[in-house]
């Protein structure tokens, strides 16, 4: 049998390291709460298993949004030491954002139940865990490119610039803009539809994917 | 066994030469085994290449022989070989210099003979 | 067998130009010396080939085959620098794992024969390790996986003798065992010079030597004696360095010498190293 890609074999051993890692932190200060609180000895195992459960999935969600927003420039240094092409780099990148995801939402089918949704919620929220690790992604190989001063300096002024425009775009139309009624009607039916919704999604899940093949794409050993 | 290497010449050259040197004092002797390209790269730090090449020179020499799937083989008559080498060099690499380094000493020529002659004779005690 | 093709390699940062329109061939089965004075762009040279990063213009090829984003290519090079390219956490056997998942039938006899000669721990993190362990550790995974073009840059920063004596013993035995070619950059000259068959040298951006060890030492020479006459017999040549102590004169030339030209009788010509050579065709003043 032929073996995984080599970078996704580091990628997934240092996931579920940090997830163990989290596990294990939740339960033991889960633990610890107990012992201290344990005055009033009512040890009741279902409180217990909901406070963390409660915790673990937080947590597990946190590390879900962060890990390919942090680990894109150590993968590439690794694989390229190790005779992997940017290529094989970023397919392996998307196998490791599959897996996760697949993961994180088997955690969340279980904490919401799975028989309370209905089918439409469950495809929109695999697209949104989709669209965010993807965004992250994208973001986290674009940082790789930039040296660490730079990566600060993009930090905060890309977001600045962005809500600058943000706040440009509604001024302008609040005091340009004096749409018909039809047209608000039209607006408001396509916000309505979850179909516009399930289109934006792909939209952007496919520039993600091809922002980030872009950056891997140009990926080199920085001098810093 | 002991190589040393300078920056006098190219180190196969030096190689070859050391080598010579060892069958003529009969460290290696004829028919025997002398180390191999791998022994010699590996103990002395060289390029397996250049250690080859000085090894070629005195195959060429006809001073060692390549025994196929064995190794390299001090030939018989090797230290004869060398022997003659060596006179027909005699003349050009000690006398010669040496009547150079006696004349820019004023040495006469019968001055030169006379020491020879006390060099042979305190050799000859010695013996 | 496979050789690596440099074409018209250009590198520049910014205004700066690193390397400039570099062309030569690296061949199968040989061990190269890569020589340069600091900043000599020699790094950048080795990141380049191995796909680190990419050139300004040009192009390397593996069987005439670009080699970027080249699986196949990739497969057969490996370079050992100094920069760290393994995380945090990382122990000194999880880079002979990575190195196997990587490029597959990684030495693993041999790397923990290395280990215990060169005395590293292989349950050590490797950020834990001094300078010297670091590159021990380094070495040995370069010596140990499974590629036909190993690029060895600083293969010797911070060890001390004893292991610089094993590692060229242990690089000469692997390479009889399994002959593919090493690159070895350095700027310890005069150890390397045996072990390597040729060399190249880096200066203003360009190759001002690329040529077999033999024939370079072949013709280079220090010629020495009184000032007037060394001027003399040197007018026709192309005095590299020199150095001048009293009225004696000794002038570093690297060129075959008119053999019909009459030696004057207090003028000496003696052969040089391969660190001499290099200072005088660098010109510096390093010491």
């Amino acid at each position: 049998m032929k073996k995984l890609p080599m970078v996704y074999r580091q990628s997934m051993r240092s996931y579920f390291i940090v997830f163990g890692i989290a596990l294990a932190t939740v339960f033991g200060l889960q633990l610890l709460s107990l012992i201290f609180a344990g005055s009033h000895i009512d040890l009741n195992i279902n409180d217990f298993i909901n406070a963390f459960s409660g915790q673990f999935i937080a947590i597990a969600f946190g590390i879900y949004g962060l890990f390919y927003l942090v680990v894109p420039y150590r993968e590439f240094k690794l694989g390229i030491q190790n005779g992997q092409t940017r290529w094989q780099i970023w397919l392996s990148d998307l196998l490791g954002i599959v897996t996760i995801t697949l993961i994180t939402f088997i955690i969340w089918l279980i904490s919401v139940g799975f028989q309370h949704q209905d089918w439409l919620t469950i495809a929109g929220t695999l697209l949104m865990m989709l669209d965010g690790i993807t965004f992250s992604y994208a973001i986290g190989s674009g940082f790789g490119l930039l040296p660490r001063k730079w990566k600060i300096i993009v930090a905060i002024a890309l977001p600045t610039i962005f809500i600058f425009i943000l706040i440009q775009i509604i001024r302008l139309m609040v005091n340009l803009w004096h749409p018909s009624e039809a047209t608000l009607n039209t607006l408001a039916n396509i916000f309505n539809w979850q179909g516009s919704w399930a289109l934006f999604g792909l939209l952007w899940l496919a520039i993600m994917l091809g922002i980030s093949y872009l950056f891997t794409m140009h990926q080199q050993l920085r001098r810093d | 066994m002991h190589f040393e290497f300078d920056q006098s010449s190219p180190i196969y050259q030096q190689l070859a030469d050391q080598m010579e040197e060892m069958i003529f004092s009969g460290l290696f002797p004829e028919g025997d085994q002398v180390p191999s390209t791998t022994q010699l790269s590996q103990e002395l730090h060289i390029n397996p290449a250049t250690v080859l090449k000085g090894m070629n020179m005195l195959v060429d020499q006809q001073l060692l022989e390549k025994r196929r799937g064995r190794g390299m083989f001090v030939t018989a008559g090797a230290q004869e070989k060398i022997m003659e080498k060596r006179k027909e060099g005699f003349y050009q690499n000690y006398v010669a210099s040496l009547i150079q380094e006696a004349t820019k000493l004023g040495i006469t020529e019968d001055h030169l003979l006379t020491l020879i002659q006390r060099g042979y004779q305190n050799g000859n005690t010695q013996n | 067998m496979a050789t690596l093709k440099i074409n018209q390699l250009t590198k520049c940062f910014g205004r700066h130009t690193i390397l400039d329109n570099l062309n030569f061939t690296i061949e199968a089965n040989k061990i190269y010396g890569l020589l340069g004075r600091n900043g000599a762009g020699k790094s950048t040279l080795l990141n380049i080939i191995n796909n680190r990063n990419f050139p300004t213009d040009g192009e390397v090829l593996l069987d005439d085959a670009s080699i970027n984003n080249n699986s196949a290519a990739l497969q057969q090079l490996y370079l050992m620098s100094e920069t760290n390219m393994y995380p945090k956490r990382t122990r000194v056997s999880d880079m002979f794992r990575l190195a196997d998942d990587g490029y597959g039938q990684f030495n693993f006899a041999l790397a923990h024969r290395l280990t215990k000669a060169f005395g590293v721990q292989e349950k050590a993190h490797l950020s834990n390790l001094s300078t010297g362990l670091t590159t021990i550790a380094k070495l040995i995974t370069a010596l140990c996986v499974n590629a036909d073009f190993i690029f060895l840059d600083e293969p010797t920063l911070g060890l001390d003798a004893g292991h610089r004596e094993l590692f060229y013993r242990e690089l000469l035995k692997t390479y009889e065992e399994r002959p593919r070619t090493f690159v070895l950059s350095t700027h310890l000259i005069s150890e390397v010079q045996p072990l390597v068959e040729h060399v190249w040298i880096l200066d203003d951006h360009q190759f001002i030597c690329n040529e077999n060890v033999d024939d370079l030492l072949a013709n280079a020479y220090a010629i020495s004696g009184p000032a007037e006459l060394v001027d003399e017999y040197t007018t026709e040549l192309k005095v590299l360095d020199h150095q001048t102590i009293g009225n004696i004169k000794t002038v570093y030339v690297v060129q075959p010498l008119d053999e019909t030209k009459v030696i004057p009788d207090r003028v000496k010509i003696e052969h040089i190293d391969l660190q001499k050579a290099f200072m005088a065709l660098t010109n510096g003043e390093e010491n």
